[in-house]
């Protein structure tokens, strides 16, 4: 029932107000799809948003559930605890408290204020800012959205070369620069960037006066809806990770023309048009890789032909390297993206087909449902636009490991190769000559630990979900949260396990949550963490350690791993085992290297 | 005036008797033998007496005053030429013709010939005679009403007969339209004789009448303007002579709402509002509260209007002034007279949308509908209704009240 | 000449409810749901969906369904 309905808001046409309000009131009716409560503060009348961010939400796949406080009720709401706020449960706070609500001075009367006077009222705000995010963090674990600040009553007509306006963007600039580092000191918050969202709009598109000198709405329907869009696709980002893989096709996608027919020579890649179109969409993948995003081809062509552009073609800025995979042979795309799913073991739900092709779109839609297929615009020319736009790879963060990713890749590849050759499993291990190194969540860890808890399907045992928020909390209330990092000859894969220790009981601990990243299972390092997490619960005091397996559709593989390391199952129903510390000791192979990192 | 053209003529004709001259030597001392020695007569030459020149006068202001212009003449100008004697037991004809008229200053200027039996005239002259109001054939048929009832030749006060009708009788001024219109209705479906007082627009009026007659009503319709004086009288006595008793006297007759800067506004301005309003009401009760004395009750409603209470609107400065003094008179008759079984009362709707605001448009109507708290404009009948409450027999202890009809506190 | 089943329509959409209890004389002393902020919606989505501007004063006699009406049609004949 829900899917449907989510399949209906996708296809249905709900532009206007009135259509907005109508699927409003038919998504509150649906209770299957995943629910979250949003709060959201304001310093105008907020409540105008609510269809837009329910449909919005509605067509991703969540249910939004909002209480939109009293206006301008900033402090009073933040501050109490037992404040609607609170006792509506966020897991998502919105709070937007706009100059030109409340500063009205600084939009209207700019050239009145002196340097000094300027300095003043910007570390005013963001002082003001810094209390309400920390206030709100201390008091609760939900995901906080801030909006940065801008003008939208400046609309295109005025003279913006003007000084005073000049002068007034540049003082934006920097208290929108003082509230991006404030919001990265604050674990799960994340920055709507306002001014540049409208001045995108138009601003003669956005204002309504009578609506904002009647009743305090901030801008017009059109704006609202806009903002709404944004708004929701901001917050399901913040739940989903981005898509990992892109898959690509080659002829009239990389570069203009058929390789096949045309000819390396005949092919459009170059500085003149209409080469330069497909050079600039090579550089935008390129910037996707950057951020992470792996790189595969599935082409129906001859495999020489395709090598030869990209060991030959001056122009051609994508290499054979920088592909993680490539199925170019003249079998079926769906079964390519299977076989690039299954090699680089990343979930069909997280890759995104790009092909010019509509009948490739729509078979690759039909076979394989949940992979992310592109609407390809017929023109190139919007390839560029289409890609940037589109929400597969919206990502509210990015780490080192992240813009290592597409590297660490590469040299996955040589493993594989190799593991082809050894002689048998153990030895193949104890050739790669694995580290690893356990360690507990800090700051510059804990963004990594939390973007693995919320990606991990595979290797999960429990599958439990946190911000960073709730670790923190977790921490708090003295559970012990731990990163595992591994290496080996090929290179640093970086911090790939996640373990999340809580005492139940007192010297009766729950791993909470045991997880390894897909790209170093089976090689023994889950043995090795499990049995340095015992090590580590024996030093606190720890008689029983217990695990839980939550099956979900996709960690099927670990079913058993409780069970395979000696643990007893104590709970058929709630699969909870039970690891008696004066009685049991787990087996490590002795060719991982272990160390702990000590704070 | 507009029924006055030139050339037009009226005649009458008059026997001097000898009675005639007697009475006026008589009358005037007069007792020249000429005119009422015949042998005097004859030895100066004369078949019998000379008539006094100055009867044929007499009989020129009858026609003059009664005729020809008619009532509310002013005789303000006379030559006279005697051209032959005019001898007892003649009879003489009078001509006047217009010779010519000034319709700014309304005058009149006729020729007056007067001739004998063998048609010689007998005197020539011309007059001036000033109109003072509209004659129309209606007040001449009043007139002939009142010479019927003897009544013009009364110059003593006249007070009704003690009724021998039980039913009460309502006078409603300005009743040919609107608010005034509804009252007189709803008295007449609640048992009253009413009484439709008009200024100009006798049609409405008398397809009131028309319409209360046939619901099986008693109604007439009287003109009359309620700022003069004789206008009212006359009025009174009408209803008095044909009803014998006037209980009930709703005024509200009003000319139409002006607005004015107030920075702008003349004492004229105020006082035509003052006028109707005050002056009109003075001269009812003057009228009419002898006889409501005389039989124990009376009622006297006073239209006021929701601009009274709270800040007036703007621009009615004129208009509120007159209608807070009528209040006041109101208060004052209220206190004085209820001794009497009388009660003075005012009844104040907001604006009341009728036939003369239709040019209002129908969005502007439907707001101010909607902003009433009870979500419509009032209508005429909404203050119909309770005048008549005010109206009736037990409504004694109701006095001096200022009713506001207007869905909301005020 | 105005759609007044699309008029009907957004008022159903905007204060959810029921089309079939719409009628000139719906006002918000018998639709609870017609309160001061579901009003300012109907304003936009009217605004929106039949592509005219309204006035403060327009939003402020727009007291019932008869008068939106006839505030529309003012509107769309400007």
């Amino acid at each position: 029932m829900g899917n449907n309905l989510v399949d209906k808001l996708r296809k249905a046409a709900i532009k206007t107000p009135s259509d907005y309000a109508k699927f409003s009131r038919e998504i509150e009716k649906i209770d299957t799809l995943t629910e979250i409560n949003i709060s959201y503060l304001a310093s105008y009348t907020s409540e105008v948003l609510s269809p837009y961010i329910v449909v919005e939400l509605a067509k991703k796949g969540y249910k939004g559930s909002l209480y939109f406080a009293p206006f301008n009720q900033f402090e009073q709401e933040i501050h109490s605890l037992d404040s609607e706020l609170y006792l509506s449960d966020p897991d998502v706070v919105i709070l937007h408290a706009r100059i030109e609500d409340n500063h009205q001075d600084l939009v209207l009367r700019f050239a009145k204020y002196s340097d000094i006077d300027l300095n003043l009222m910007a570390d005013n705000i963001i002082q003001r800012h810094k209390l309400m995010l920390e206030g709100l963090r201390n008091k609760s674990d939900a995901k906080i959205i801030v909006m940065n600040f801008g003008n939208i009553l400046m609309t295109e007509e005025y003279f913006n070369s003007s000084p005073v306006i000049q002068a007034q963007y540049l003082f934006l600039q920097r208290m929108n620069n003082s509230l991006v580092e404030l919001c990265n000191k604050i674990s799960s918050c994340y920055v709507i960037n306002y001014q540049e969202l409208f001045n995108g709009i138009g601003l003669n598109n956005c204002i309504d006066p009578k609506l904002f000198y009647m009743a305090r709405i901030p801008f017009n329907s059109n704006a609202q809806i806009k903002f709404g869009k944004v708004i929701s696709r901001t917050i399901a980002a913040s739940y989903e990770p981005p898509a990992k893989c892109i898959v690509l096709d080659l002829d009239n996608t990389l570069w203009g023309g058929v390789i096949g027919e045309d000819g390396i020579s005949g092919i459009h890649l170059s500085d003149e048009y209409p080469g330069n179109v497909f050079k600039d969409f090579q550089r935008a993948l390129l910037g996707l890789r950057d951020q992470g995003v792996l790189l595969s081809i599935a082409s129906k062509n001859n495999l020489n032909d395709v090598l030869e552009v990209f060991e030959k073609h001056t122009d051609c800025l994508l290499k054979k390297s920088d592909f993680s995979s490539m199925q170019i042979h003249w079998e079926n795309k769906a079964s390519s993206i299977e076989k690039i799913s299954k090699e680089l073991n990343i979930g069909l739900d997280s890759m995104v087909f790009f092909d010019d092709n509509p009948v490739e779109r729509d078979w690759v839609r039909k076979q394989l449902p949940n992979v992310k297929v592109i609407e390809v615009p017929k023109n190139s020319m919007d390839y560029l636009r289409v890609l940037n736009e589109s929400t597969f790879f919206d990502r509210l963060a990015l780490t080192s490991e992240d813009k290592a990713r597409a590297n660490i890749y590469h040299q996955e590849q040589h493993r594989k190769n190799d593991l082809n050759n050894s002689i048998s499993v153990d030895d193949f291990l104890k050739d790669l000559k694995m580290t690893v190194q356990i360690g507990f969540s800090d700051d510059f860890t804990i963004t990594r630990i939390v973007q693995l808890l919320n990606k991990t399907n595979q290797f999960n045992l429990t599958t439990k979900r946190y911000s960073s928020a709730d670790l923190i909390k977790i921490i708090n209330e003295g559970g012990k949260v731990l990163w595992l990092s591994a290496s080996d000859r090929y290179g640093d894969n970086g911090i790939v396990g996640v373990a999340i220790l809580v005492e139940i009981k007192q010297r009766e601990w729950l791993i909470d949550s045991m997880l390894l990243s897909c790209r170093v299972i089976g090689r023994k390092i889950e043995t090795v963490f499990l049995a340095e997490i015992i090590k580590i619960l024996d030093g606190n005091n720890a008689d029983f350690v217990y695990g839980q397996y939550l099956p979900t559709k996709k960690n099927n593989l670990v079913s058993n791993f409780y069970n395979q390391h000696s643990f007893q199952l104590t709970d058929k129903k709630n699969n909870l085992w039970e690891f008696n510390l004066n009685e049991g000791y787990i087996i490590k192979p002795n060719y991982i290297e272990v160390s702990i990192k000590n704070d | 005036m507009d029924e006055f053209n030139l050339g037009d003529s009226y005649s009458d004709k008059f026997i001097v008797t000898e009675d005639v001259v007697n009475k006026f030597a008589d009358f005037s001392s007069d007792f020249n033998p000429i005119h009422i020695d015949q042998n005097f007569a004859k030895s100066r030459g004369y078949s019998r007496q000379v008539s006094h020149g100055v009867i044929q006068l007499s009989y020129l202001s009858k026609m003059i005053g009664m005729d020809f212009p008619g009532p509310g003449s002013i005789w303000m100008n006379q030559t006279v030429n005697w051209l032959l004697p005019v001898f007892v037991e003649d009879t003489i004809k009078i001509v006047l013709t217009i010779k010519g008229r000034s319709s700014s200053a309304k005058i009149l200027t006729l020729s007056v010939e007067i001739f004998n039996e063998d048609n010689k005239k007998v005197m020539q002259g011309e007059a001036q005679v000033k109109i003072t109001k509209n004659l129309s054939s209606q007040l001449n048929n009043e007139i002939n009403e009142l010479k019927d009832l003897n009544l013009l030749q009364d110059s003593k006060e006249y007070l009704p007969n003690k009724s021998n009708s039980t039913q009460r009788v309502a006078l409603i001024t300005g009743a040919s339209r609107g608010i005034g219109e509804a009252i007189a209705r709803k008295l007449s479906s609640n048992g009253f004789r009413v009484v439709i007082n008009y200024r100009n627009d006798a049609n409405s009026a008398k397809k009131i009448v028309d319409s209360i007659i046939s619901s099986g009503g008693d109604a007439i319709a009287l003109q009359a303007d309620i700022t003069i004086s004789s206008d009212i009288l006359i009025m009174s006595k009408k209803i008095f002579s044909k009803w014998g008793r006037c209980d009930v006297v709703i005024h509200s007759a009003s000319p139409p709402i002006k607005l004015i800067k107030t920075e702008q506004v003349k004492y004229e301005d105020i006082s035509l509002y003052l006028n109707t309003h005050l002056k009109g009401a003075v001269l009812l009760v003057e009228n009419f509260s002898k006889s409501m004395i005389q039989n124990k009750f009376g009622r006297f409603i006073f239209l006021g209007s929701a601009a009274l209470y709270g800040a007036p609107p703007q621009g009615m400065a004129a208009y509120v002034t007159a209608k807070e003094a009528l209040w006041g008179y109101t208060k004052a008759i209220a206190t004085d007279m209820a001794h009497y079984g009388i009660t003075a009362n005012m009844v104040s709707p907001s604006l009341t949308i009728t036939d003369l605001t239709s040019e209002i448009p129908a969005r502007v109507k439907e707001v101010e509908a909607m902003k009433s708290p009870v979500r419509r404009l009032v209508t005429a009948e909404d203050t119909a209704y309770h005048v008549a409450h005010l109206c009736a027999d037990y409504s004694g202890y109701l006095n001096g009240i200022n009713l506001p009809i207007t869905s909301s506190p005020v | 000449m105005i759609d007044d089943m699309k008029l009907k329509e957004v008022i159903s959409n905007v204060l959810g409810v029921s089309i079939d209890i719409i009628n000139d004389n719906s006002s918000p002393d018998n639709i609870d749901k017609w309160d001061s902020l579901s009003h300012l919606n109907l304003v936009m989505a009217i605004e929106a969906e039949f592509d005219v501007e309204l006035t403060p004063e327009d939003s402020m006699d727009m007291l019932s369904v008869k008068l939106i009406r006839m505030i529309l049609s003012d509107a769309l004949n400007n």
